[in-house]
């Protein structure tokens, strides 16, 4: 396979010579252009020569030599003239490279009389994973004119998975992306195209079709095995210049893999928290803020089932298994049109849908966890399975932490399981099937235990009713609960519980009306049925009364369309209008409804230079009820009713974006301004705890938050990464004049995740194919906290005065991380291959603080810093992968 | 493979050596401004009982010395216009605190009527909400429990039934016994110069000490089947605490409180325990009922309640418990010091002169050696000395004022 690699070179070199006469002498040519050279191959050396004319070139060849000498510096010279030349099955093919390519007129091809070559299934659809030959897509007799689609799968050559997210484009602004089942869809004139796919990780490749009637192919793409020099164009950058979305975030599983995070464990989650505009909450946490936004104002679903607790180990850990991930995308700014019900974000992650060639899987052995994982085909390739299992053994995390802060005595346990399986139901269907297990437990101390556990199951229905029109159902359930037993004294001992259960339907419909216009519309709802708490006794002598706060149900709806428009080929709008219904039934019946309205643009000042614009209004009607920063493990959830008013939102934001360096680096430049009203927050001294006049501890505020995120990121090569900075701010201010409670007397204060500046850096250097390190530096601003500005004797003892809410900040954060990743040698007979990760998490041993706390110890008040890992810890992660 | 599982064995136990050796909570400082000079009022209404009122200003953190009590007019006032008056008792004499503070005779206050407590400052009357006097339970009961690892030992109480609303809140007022930690046999008196040795039965040693728990105490049996408390534990007491040294005692004043003060001492107990964890909630000021009449948006510290009170009490002799752990090692080094440095070290360096007791311990040690003290020909080479603290009680805030009814023959 080794003659399929294609070599692409792009130099920025100008014509020097001016075009002359053409003149083809004894053995060579003189100032000659392009087609005569290649005639002159033909001719002279007898080569099939496949080439591409193209007028613009008016640069002049002069070349001399015989036999292979002459080939030599005549595709030398081409090439440093911005040709391709590729080699396939000892044809040659020589084109103008992408940049420079205008327009491809139809029917150029067939001037060159190339064999059309089709592969054909019985349905009629072209398979390939080849290059360098002509596609034929529908029948030549269809005698159309104008438009076509051409639609198809984008899958794994390997493993037969579909692929996501990976861009398919032409030279004159025709863009798509593969969605989750790695479908696209894509119109074409009629006629001769070349079409490109470009996905993360994976080899480029562009095939030549020719165009007859609407019709399919499916691409088979190849992992990039050498991805240390010479790639071109990524997925990501197509997106930022085609798209009209903004604010997106794609996180691979390949990406995950390398940037070193919490002791060796991949996490999806952490990376994120290394995109601009995301800030953790704290260092032993998953909780994260995104552009300002409280830590339940993201909407996180897996396999669209909604998480609402994504840790494990208090946080240590997130809840997903990298295992069985494919991607992680979070929108930040243009939220989707059938996403809804939170302000801030939607962090969507996928699971893979297994092998479909052969049963694989992989062990991980790490400081933390153990893994295994198993997928393949089930009796067909049409049917796939993927099954992902962890759990820890050990207790000793907890050791680690502080000592005062009784938590060491301590214990913590997880398992999670991750069940999927896949169903290809011809062509056009395909039916999935997903479930998702999680338990935790862990106890700080002898006397109180934490448990929580999540429940998701979903299917998923996606269906090809023609040509240009495909939709997607899901319908689940997820179920989420926490118990927390606190055994202290056993005449008060008592179990507190509570829990979110909420089934789901939706059904999104994508259709493309034409090459200007694709439709997106459908409908969905969620029914939520809510136990805000529960408190029950704990042990026979216990004389706790059982407890049940009313139980709330609502109904959370949408009908939503939005048309992405492609005015020109340099501006594209997308116009969305959400309608969202929400009936709360606690209570009595009370409803909210307002429609939501999303609007992106784009317009692209050159082929890698674009700006972007959007507009987003936002509602949520599910709040969760925590005093602390982080997500706790005892969070409750409320939903809207009556009393407490949905939030809402909008955001405003405008980008920049450029691809420099040969389109090896990604550029890009984002404001915002987002502002949120009736935002929950709580009067001081709030008890939320079994509260069933919960509504009188919150008190509704306003957020506003805004900031710029800078970025430059490069994908590929031998070094690759991001780095970024972000200014940003995020305050709050209560709506209501409560008198002298008003919180900082009705004035603007620091939203607790409120961190100005924030830095970031993930680079990873390959030095072989076997040898990486990876380094990931992460500096911010300190996080606002309250902290006692004076002390007052009082019942026996000093006692603390607080500031003004959030008035002081804690020191600024800094943590640099190294890593050093070793594949597996390439070694096909080799029954598994194994990789191996050392790293060293804190190099410079800085004591973060993750809060600062005072303590009265006898006359005098003590303050202290907590600081979760203050040295450098390093850890090896081994991870086997069967094959 | 039997490689790498070694190499992987040696990685991870050189990991888990980096990890134990992690101690994550360190001292820190920020630079904090004011905090100063507002005005608490600290004094529940207690019917039947006397009522302690302090009336003092908050302070910077840096502050060393407690708040003085401010000089003010305190009363109680019951809603028909009668009032209770407030004597001050002065540091060192009265019965429920060394430091001085506030008393009013409220053992005969009107129960029917409401009442609250009024406190009049440099022409500024601050008073607190009109309060109902709850009534209260009996404490069936006034007990500790000693924790096993014996590291903590906590006081429980049981109490149950006809309480108004099932909010409670107890007073602790403690007597306790302490010792020096060295015993001085002689004293220097800098007029004269010259060193003389206790009277009989005089000494430095032996303290009593009268003050409020530090412990915010409070319960609610709201989420209970029924009103009552079963050996609840109400305050906890480190193996290494002072007070349990010798002779601990103390009286638990139950009354009943309404949700909102309930509400405010909880969050002054979370504000000065429960902050600084991974999950801790975030601190915040909550206002009590004590207003300026004359500008009631200033802000006033303190939540005054009213109730009729119950009480009971417990004696804990540490010869009982053996729970008290004492510290290790000398506190500090004895000098010995030139007679002609004695008042430099007594009024500069707040040491004093010291003479080792012996008790009649075989192994007690021995006495200091007269041939260390350099011979400037004074001959006065006996005496060490060690700071103050270390052989004067009263250092320590107690006083030499021993209650009638104490068990001990101590003087």
């Amino acid at each position: 396979m080794r003659y399929l690699r294609h070599i692409i070179t792009f130099a920025a070199v100008l014509a020097l010579f001016a075009p002359g006469a053409a003149a083809q002498s004894g053995r060579g040519v003189s100032k000659a252009d392009a087609m005569e050279v290649v005639q002159y191959l033909r001719d002279s050396l007898h080569l099939e020569v496949y080439a591409v004319p193209d007028t613009t070139d008016k640069a002049s060849y002069t070349i001399h030599g015989e036999g292979q000498a002459f080939i030599d510096e005549a595709f030398a010279q081409l090439r440093s003239h911005r040709y391709s030349i590729n080699l396939m099955d000892g044809r040659y093919f020589i084109y103008r490279g992408a940049d420079m390519v205008s327009d491809l007129p139809a029917g150029y091809f067939a001037a060159e009389a190339a064999p059309a070559e089709k592969m054909v299934l019985e349905d009629e659809t072209v398979v390939t994973g080849f290059e360098n030959k002509i596609y034929e897509i529908g029948e030549v007799t269809a005698r159309k004119s104008g438009k076509a689609t051409v639609r198809g799968f984008v899958r794994d050559a390997a493993t037969g998975e579909p692929i996501a997210g990976v861009a398919v484009y032409d030279e004159k602004g025709a863009f798509a992306q593969t969605d989750a089942f790695g479908a696209y869809k894509i119109i074409l004139p009629v006629g001769d195209n070349v079409l490109k796919f470009s996905g993360f990780s994976m080899e480029d490749r562009q095939y030549h079709l020719r165009v007859y009637d609407d019709g399919a192919m499916d691409v088979l793409l190849k992992e990039k095995v050498v991805a240390l020099t010479g790639a071109v164009v990524t997925a990501e950058s197509m997106r930022q210049h085609r798209s009209t979305r903004m604010g997106i975030e794609t996180v691979r599983i390949s990406a995950i893999k390398n940037v070193p995070v919490t002791f060796g464990e991949s996490d999806a989650l952490k990376v994120v928290m290394t995109l601009p505009g995301v800030k953790s909450v704290g260092e032993i946490s998953s909780g994260f803020n995104v552009r300002g936004g409280s830590t339940d104002q993201n909407l996180i679903l897996f396999n669209n089932g909604t998480i609402y607790n994504p840790t494990h180990m208090f946080g240590l850990l997130s809840a997903f298994n990298s295992d069985v991930i494919s991607d992680v995308e979070l929108y930040k700014s243009s939220m989707p049109v059938e996403y809804g019900g939170r302000i801030s974000s939607v962090l969507e992650v996928r699971s893979r849908d297994g092998n479909s060639k052969k049963v694989t899987g992989s062990l991980g052995v790490g400081l933390l966890t153990s893994r295994l994982h198993l997928e393949g085909p089930l009796g067909s390739e049409n049917t796939t399975f993927i099954l992902g299992a962890r759990t820890t053994y050990s207790d000793w995390m907890l050791k680690l932490l502080p000592k005062n802060s009784a938590y060491s005595d301590g214990n913590a346990h997880f398992h999670d399981i991750n069940f999927g399986i896949g169903q290809r139901i011809g062509r056009n269907h395909s039916l999935h099937a997903y479930a998702y297990y999680s338990y935790d437990r862990f106890a700080f101390s002898n006397d109180t235990t934490y448990r929580y556990r999540d429940l998701n199951v979903s299917l998923k229905w996606r269906a090809q009713f023609s040509d240009r029109t495909s939709a997607v159902t899901v319908a689940g359930y997820d179920d989420y609960g926490y118990q927390t037993e606190d055994s202290g004294n056993a005449a008060s001992a008592f179990t507190l519980a509570s829990g979110i259960r909420q089934f789901y339907v939706r059904t999104t419909f994508k259709t493309l009306l034409s090459d200007r216009h694709t439709v997106t519309y459908g409908v969905g709802t969620v029914r939520y049925d809510l136990q805000p708490g529960s408190c029950t006794p704990l042990g026979d002598s216990s004389l706790v009364a059982a407890r049940f706060l009313t139980r709330e149900n609502a109904w959370e709806s949408a009908a939503y369309i939005s048309d992405e428009w492609k005015a020109t080929d340099a501006l594209s709008i997308e116009a969305g209008l959400r309608y969202s219904n929400y009936i709360s039934l606690t209570g009595g019946t009370k409803m909210y409804h307002a429609p939501e309205v999303r609007i992106s643009g784009k317009y692209s000042l050159s082929e890698t230079t674009t700006l972007k614009a959007g507009f987003n209004t936002m509602h949520q009607y599910i709040h969760k009820i925590s005093n602390s920063i982080n997500i706790s493990p005892n969070d409750t959830w409320k939903l809207s009713d009556a009393s407490i008013k949905p939030q809402t939102g909008w955001q405003a934001a405008a980008g920049w974006y450029s691809t420099v360096a040969g389109g090896q680096v990604d550029l890009s430049a984002e404001i915002y301004y987002k502002h949120v009203r009736d935002f929950v927050d709580f009067r001081s001294g709030a008890v939320l705890e079994m509260n069933d006049n919960l509504a009188a501890e919150l008190v509704p505020t306003y957020g506003r938050s805004y900031g710029i995120e800078l970025m430059a990121r490069k994908n590929l090569g031998q070094l690759n990464g991001w780095v970024s900075y972000t200014y940003s701010r995020a305050m709050q201010r209560e709506m209501e004049d409560r008198g002298v409670e008003t919180i900082n007397g009705g004035r603007w204060y620091n939203a607790s995740y409120d961190k100005p500046h924030d830095f970031k850096l993930v680079a990873n250097y390959k030095f072989t194919h076997r040898y990486s390190i990876s380094a990931n530096l992460d500096y911010s601003t300190g996080r606002p906290v309250t902290i006692p500005v004076g002390k007052y004797y009082y019942g026996g003892s000093y006692r603390l005065l607080y500031s003004d809410r959030n008035s002081y900040r804690i020191p600024d954060y800094f943590r640099l991380d190294l890593a050093m990743i070793i594949e597996p040698g390439h070694n096909l007979k080799q029954f598994a291959h194994m990789s191996l990760t050392f790293g060293v998490y804190n190099v410079t041993g800085r004591r973060n603080a993750y809060s600062v706390f005072y303590r009265t110890e006898g006359d005098t008040v003590q303050s202290y810093m907590m600081s979760v890992f203050a040295t450098p810890i390093p850890y090896v992660n081994l991870n086997l992968k069967l094959r | 493979m039997r490689s790498i599982v070694h190499t992987l064995r040696i990685l991870v136990a050189s990991a888990f050596a980096a990890f134990l050796a992690v101690s994550c909570v360190y001292p820190f400082e920020a630079k904090v401004e004011g905090g100063g000079g507002i005005i608490s009022i600290e004094g529940d209404i207690l019917a039947g009982d006397w009522t302690v009122v302090l009336v003092t200003g908050s302070q910077t953190l840096a502050t060393p010395d407690l708040p003085p009590l401010i000089d003010a007019s305190v009363y109680v006032e019951s809603k028909n216009g009668q009032r209770k008056y407030a004597v001050k008792v002065e540091a060192g004499t009265g019965d429920y605190a060394e430091q001085a503070y506030y008393l009013i005779d409220t053992r005969k206050l009107d129960v029917s009527q409401q009442c609250r407590l009024v406190v009049v400052v440099d022409g500024s009357t601050y008073a607190c909400d009109w309060q109902d006097i709850l009534h209260t339970s009996q404490v069936d009961s006034l007990s500790y429990q000693i924790s096993e690892d014996r590291e903590w030992m906590d006081i429980c109480v049981s109490a149950h039934g006809d309480a108004d609303g099932g909010y409670y809140r107890w007073i602790g007022r403690e007597i306790y016994e302490y010792k020096a930690d060295f015993q001085a046999t002689v004293y220097f008196d800098p007029a004269t110069d010259s060193v003389t040795y206790f009277a009989d039965g005089a000494n430095f040693y032996y303290c009593w000490m009268r003050r409020s728990a530090p412990d915010i105490m409070t319960a609610s049996t709201l989420q209970m089947e029924q009103d009552r408390l079963v050996d609840y534990p109400v305050m906890s007491i480190n193996c290494r605490d002072e007070r349990i040294s010798y002779y601990y005692k103390i009286s638990l004043i139950q009354e009943s409180i309404s949700e909102d003060a309930w509400r405010y001492w909880n969050n002054i107990a979370r504000n000065s325990s429960e902050v600084g964890g991974l999950f801790s909630p975030q601190p915040s000021e909550i206002r009590g009922n004590i207003h300026n009449l004359q500008d009631t948006t200033e802000y006033v510290i303190g939540y005054i309640s009213a109730s009729q009170v119950s009480e009971a009490r417990i004696m804990i002799p540490n010869h009982a418990t053996q729970f008290y752990v004492a510290p290790e090692g000398f506190p500090e080094v004895p000098k010995l010091v030139r007679r002609n440095e004695w008042n430099k070290y007594y009024h500069e360096l707040d040491w004093w002169p010291y003479r080792m007791y012996f008790p009649p311990d075989p192994d007690g040690g021995e006495e200091p050696d007269p041939s260390e003290e350099p011979d400037d020909g004074s001959g006065v080479a006996e005496y060490t000395w060690l700071p103050h603290r270390c052989v004067d009680c009263r250092s320590k805030g107690g006083t030499k004022r021993k209650p009638a009814d104490w068990p001990t023959i101590d003087i």
